[in-house]
């Protein structure tokens, strides 16, 4: 980027030895502080997990292609689809749909040379295959069956151990998606060029705004409702369980505002970016992307 | 060469757009029988919000298409597009229609939703409806409840439609949800069954619970759905006006056999309805069908005493709509929890 090169110092970072723009295949594996790195592994891990999620897809709708349960049995079944929907949701569509494009694009959109936090940035991105792994993992032990809305006691019930193993996962991806929100917002807020004020931002950072600002207030609500049913799960407490005086409906308001976040940041994500793919592609004048 | 005034060709796009939008909106065809007046009601919004949506879907994809043909890339072409700026008034304008829509829209389904009886206060958490004497008849109904838990707590669900608020509904039935089955027990006659009997126009009150997890009830036919809700206590209030037999089906995840926890609701003549009420009180006397005397037979055959008892409950649970699978996941279920129990 041509356009960088007379930035002030005000976007200079902490940058890995090797330094941006020599890029050797080892990098993408590795605990890499470049956004463009970062945007990648999220793109192509966030693909891998979406690969598995439809190999789930495609074993319910064999499952399904006849009324009785002759491929798996109900309560694999029910495992399957809670693993398809969760992949598909923590896995596929929060890291490609934010990680991916937003750690890619806003730097290079506002003219900041990564970035604010690289180091929680790669923070964020290597806690999610983590992540994967153990909700994968957690065939071995009996996977959650309770939908990807978890409801108690359902949830209590049913796949104690893969349950568990859900919500540790689920936290930990939680976790990475709060961190990148911090991300983005300060790096949209902080580090435009001096001549950029927020009214000249492309659409796509408004966006990240939006989204940003919708998983930071809805991640930790979910967090602490998971939390409050692994306790339930894990310590025999009643935040959920109707036996001990809780409340069963209590969750759904919480899995509801994460819902609602996870669906609109999608709203302006792809306004932007996909028109000017084309423009991006043959163009280095990314000002003018604003008038 | 004149042309033809493109107000005038945007007027004739309108009227089709319209039209279309009405014919399909009002002739779609989605919806299953409507069984209740309420069900019409409900009908009446869907198909508003159709036609609304259907205008929307052809003039944003017509939008799409028409620009990705007239507007694409000339070949050889690697300018800017014009810079244009915003049109205050225009977005204005396109900002106000969609909010005036989602005002109507939501000011009719409020409407709706009355006329259903969401807004009866015994069904919205409204404490005040709760003194004097409703309280002690729902504790009446029901039995082996934990009263104490229940003072103060109100049903959510719907309730009575306005012109029949504060009456008593003409037939009571307590529903239980359980994996995976659902029972229905009319308190009156005592009556336990497996399928939901009720007399067409005459109002019917389900009182519902949840003795495991989280079920809900949803007949598609009257446009309901409630969720049963362990250790809380919801309700729906309905007025079936067509005869005919509709499915009950349970809409929310509820373990491994959700997917068979289906049974029938019977909307029946009040004739029918009390022929069936009366097998079901006395069935030694109405030696009706072969079925029900065969099985009548058994019973008075058997000892039980001498019998296992899964032997002597099989007709019961046979009745009851309950399904062996069903009975083996429950017995496998339980042990499991006692095993965890033992453990822990």
């Amino acid at each position: 980027m041509t356009a960088n090169i007379s930035l002030p110092p005000v976007a200079e970072q902490a940058s890995p030895s090797h330094g941006h723009g020599e890029r050797r295949w080892q990098d993408y594996f590795t605990f890499n502080t470049d956004h463009k790195v970062i945007g990648i592994q999220y793109m192509v891990m966030s693909f891998f997990f979406y690969l598995i999620g439809g190999l789930l897809a495609e074993g319910i709708r064999t499952e399904l292609a006849t009324p009785d349960p002759d491929l798996v049995d109900p309560a694999l079944y029910n495992s399957m689809f809670t693993m398809h929907a969760t992949i598909m949701i923590f896995l596929w569509i929060v890291p490609a749909g934010t990680g991916a494009f937003a750690n890619y694009l806003i730097p290079l959109m506002i003219g900041a040379r990564d970035m604010a936090f690289p180091r929680l940035n790669a923070v964020a991105f290597w806690m999610l295959p983590p992540a994967g792994v153990m909700l994968i993992g957690s065939f071995y032990f009996g996977t959650a069956q309770a939908g990807w809305t978890s409801y108690p006691p359902l949830s209590l019930t049913t796949g104690k151990i893969g349950e568990a193993i859900w919500i540790m996962s689920l936290l930990l991806a939680g976790t990475s998606s709060i961190l990148g929100g911090i991300n983005f917002m300060t790096t949209i807020l902080k580090m435009r060029v001096p001549s950029m004020g927020m009214m000249q931002m492309p659409l796509f950072c408004w966006a990240m705004i939006a989204t940003s600002a919708l998983i930071l207030i809805a991640t930790p609500i979910l967090a602490g409702a998971l939390i409050l049913l692994s306790f339930d799960l894990l310590a025999g407490t009643a935040f959920f369980n109707p036996t001990g005086g809780g409340h069963p409906v209590l969750l759904s308001p919480c899995r509801l505002y994460y819902g609602a976040a996870i669906l609109w940041h999608y709203f302006g994500s792809y306004s932007d970016p996909l028109p000017q793919t084309d423009f991006w592609l043959r163009s280095d004048r990314l000002f003018q992307l604003s008038h | 060469m004149t042309s033809i005034p493109n107000s005038i060709l945007t007027l004739v796009a309108g009227i089709l757009l319209t039209v279309v939008s009405l014919w399909y909106g009002y002739n779609n065809g989605l919806m299953p029988v409507a069984a209740s007046v309420e069900a019409t009601h409900v009908d009446a919004l869907f198909n508003a919000m159709m036609a609304i949506a259907t205008g929307l879907f052809i003039i944003v994809q017509g939008v799409i298409v028409y620009s990705a043909i007239m507007f694409r890339r000339k070949k050889g072409d690697d300018t800017d597009g014009p810079a244009i700026e915003g049109n205050v008034p225009l977005e204005i304008f396109w900002t106000a229609i969609p909010a005036a829509i989602v005002l109507w829209i939501s000011i009719y389904s409020f409407e709706i939703y009355g006329e259903m009886g969401g807004f009866d206060p015994s069904a919205a958490n409204d404490m005040h409806a709760m003194h004097g004497g409703k309280n002690s008849a729902m504790a009446a109904e029901m039995p082996g409840m934990d009263m104490k838990a229940m003072e103060g707590m109100t049903a959510s669900g719907i309730g009575a439609s306005p012109a029949s608020q504060g009456k008593e509904a003409a037939v009571n039935v307590n529903v239980t949800g359980l994996q995976y089955a659902w029972i229905f027990n009319y308190p009156n006659t005592n009556i336990t069954a497996g399928e939901l009997h009720v007399p067409v126009n005459q109002e019917v009150k389900l009182t519902l619970k949840a003795n495991d997890v989280i079920h809900a009830l949803w007949i598609p036919q009257l446009r309901l759905k409630q969720d049963t809700i362990p250790g809380e206590i919801t309700q729906l209030r309905f007025t079936s006006n067509k005869v005919g037999t509709y499915p009950i089906r349970c809409a929310e995840l509820c373990g491994g056999y959700h997917g068979s926890m289906v049974t029938n609701m019977i909307v029946e003549t009040q004739e029918n309805y009390d022929t069936w009420v009366a097998s079901q009180i006395q069935p030694a006397e109405t030696t009706g069908s072969a079925v029900m005397q065969s099985t009548l037979a058994s019973i008075e055959s058997m000892n039980p005493a001498t019998m296992p008892t899964h032997e002597y409950l099989a007709p019961y649970a046979r009745e009851m709509g309950v399904r062996t699978e069903m009975l083996a996941k429950l017995v496998r279920d339980q042990q499991a929890k006692n095993h965890i129990h033992l453990d822990s």
